[in-house]
């Protein structure tokens, strides 16, 4: 009982990095950049599983790349194909029954509820853990600029920023980017640690 | 032009879903092409997220921003993960804040001090303290100073003697409520004897004796393709009676592909275990699934890997797996 159907070839996801640039590591954040921004897409029109929905432009892209066609910008025609692969979920999920929540995991029904509590409850430490470590390992600077940003509330908080802004000799607008691209960072290097721990394959 | 220069409020309606569709397309287009303009918009709505987390936004906008933005699972789970964000990290900036400061009083030399009327003051207090302390020494001593160092100490367990109330319910004038003695029980010495150090109670120490460490691996196997029912040897996963975890590693994954569904299921089509969000292992590409072995009895089952949850999904890869258990307990491994 073995069935087997790839639909990707290592050569044609090599095409692609090579299309976004020749050095491979640079081809990579560039291929991460589209995929991002392919995410936010399909997050804003509404889809319930973007990553699949990106990986479904990626695969038409990759396609075409190896059918022969030239691609000249290709974050602009990942967004073209991307709006062409709405188009066509959004058709596929008019026909569908709703459905409440279209990412949860099932569990085997012999597992009681205590199980499940204990894992989420396990998964939530594992993650605020690793981004504790996270936070540790940034230069003593970086980690007080992001305590700073994110402690004060409610109206203290423009005052407050508006003050580290200057004392950083910078605008609020460059401090909120610094703050957003160093909270990537964290999501990134927690994501990893959280793999690392052993989250294993249950997703 | 909605893509000329990144605006704030268009960046808002875009959020809330506000903008029309060829302004949605456009704004679109502008960060697609524009790395500095996506830049820009993944803060503004960082910040929103923030502001919602806090309970922050006025009540018209977060309604918008509930209806629209909150509609979907994946952005909810930002809004999740946006809340418990800041949570984690001012807990983490209130633990690494310093004691408040001590404010030492400023020291002056007592060669400052006495510069001046601040030395026939000084005078004054040296010569009141000193009538004090004579008039003091001079009292004999209260006998019940030496009363209390007879008494027996009395055990830190024992009850607050509370007065009794009347039949009628009403509590007995002036009888102060008795609050047993805080002291160590030890250490406490009649007059005129020397304290029995044989006595002593050790401190009692907060750390508890590690228990032994007892760790039963889990039971691992990495499937093959080719395996068949029937075949024999490949592909059987033994679990023994005190085996807490299966992990069942698959071959390399497709590229490209971030997550896929795995499901376990008898041959019959009862699932045994699910799971949506199965990621390939950085470096290797492999996939593999943790279970709990309780969830797996004898007997052969499929184990299938498909593009995305739904049934009728591509399959991606299937194989074949016969499980063992045995009553037995997990053979030690040889030394």
């Amino acid at each position: 009982m073995s069935k087997v159907l790839w639909k990707l070839t290592p050569e044609a996801f090599d095409s692609l990095l090579y299309s976004l640039h020749p050095d491979r590591e640079h081809a990579g954040r560039l291929y991460e950049n589209i995929r991002r921004k392919l995410l936010e897409f399909f997050e804003a029109r509404g889809s319930a599983v973007p990553d699949e929905h990106a990986d479904e432009t990626f695969d038409r892209v990759m396609r075409r790349m190896a059918e022969g066609e030239k691609i000249e910008n290709a974050a602009s025609y990942c967004y073209g194909v991307a709006k062409f692969v709405w188009i066509e979920a959004s058709r596929g999920r008019a026909k569908e029954p709703v459905e409440l929540d279209a990412n949860t995991s099932f569990q085997p029904h012999h597992q009681d509820g205590g199980d499940e509590i204990a894992d989420a409850r396990e998964a939530v430490e594992r993650r605020l853990d690793c981004l504790e470590n996270c936070l540790e390992q940034l230069a003593d600077a970086t980690r007080q600029f992001i305590i700073e940003y994110y402690r004060a509330e409610g109206g203290q908080k423009i005052e407050q920023r508006k003050q580290l802004a200057a004392q950083l000799n910078t605008t609020l607008n460059a401090l909120r980017l610094r703050a957003s691209r160093l909270r990537r960072e964290l999501a990134k290097c927690t994501e990893v640690c959280v793999g690392r721990r052993g989250s294993g394959g249950r997703g | 032009m909605i893509a000329d220069e990144f605006n704030e409020d268009v960046c808002e309606r875009y959020i809330l879903g506000e903008l029309s569709d060829g302004d949605q397309e456009q704004f679109e287009a502008a960060y697609f092409s524009d790395d500095a303009f996506f830049e820009k918009y993944l803060a503004f709505k960082t910040e929103l997220l923030d502001l919602y987390s806090r309970g922050q936004l006025p009540e018209e906008k977060r309604q918008k921003f509930e209806k629209h933005f909150l509609a979907t699972a994946p952005r909810r789970q930002r809004a999740a993960d946006a809340k418990e964000f800041i949570s984690a990290v001012t807990a983490f900036g209130a633990r690494l804040e310093p004691a408040a400061p001590v404010v030492k009083p400023t020291r002056l030399s007592i060669f400052q001090y006495l510069k001046g009327p601040a030395l026939a003051w000084a005078v004054v207090l040296i010569a009141v303290l000193a009538g004090v302390w004579w008039l003091v020494s001079r009292k004999p001593q209260e006998p019940e100073v030496a009363h209390v160092q007879t008494q027996p100490s009395s055990p830190i367990s024992q009850p607050t003697a509370i007065p009794e109330r009347s039949p009628d319910g009403s509590m007995p004038p002036d009888q102060p409520v008795t609050v047993p003695s805080t002291e160590p029980v030890h250490n406490i010495p009649e007059a005129g004897r020397q304290p029995d150090v044989s006595r002593n109670i050790p401190p009692i120490t907060t750390q508890t004796p590690a228990r032994p460490a007892i760790s039963v691996p889990a039971a691992a196997i990495a499937l093959n393709l080719v395996a068949t029912r029937g075949e024999g040897g490949g592909n059987t996963l033994t679990l023994y009676s005190d085996t807490p975890k299966a992990i069942i590693e698959l071959p390399k994954a497709p590229i490209g592909r971030r997550q896929y569904s795995a499901v376990i299921q008898t041959l019959s089509g009862e699932v045994r275990w699910r799971s949506d969000r199965v990621k390939p292992a950085a470096g290797s590409g492999r996939l593999k699934l943790s279970l709990d072995a309780g969830s797996l009895k004898s007997g052969d089952y499929t184990v299938t890997v498909r593009t995305t949850p739904a049934a009728n999904a591509e399959v991606i890869a299937e194989y074949y797996l016969r499980v063992e258990r045995s009553t037995q307990k997990t053979p030690s491994s040889p030394k």
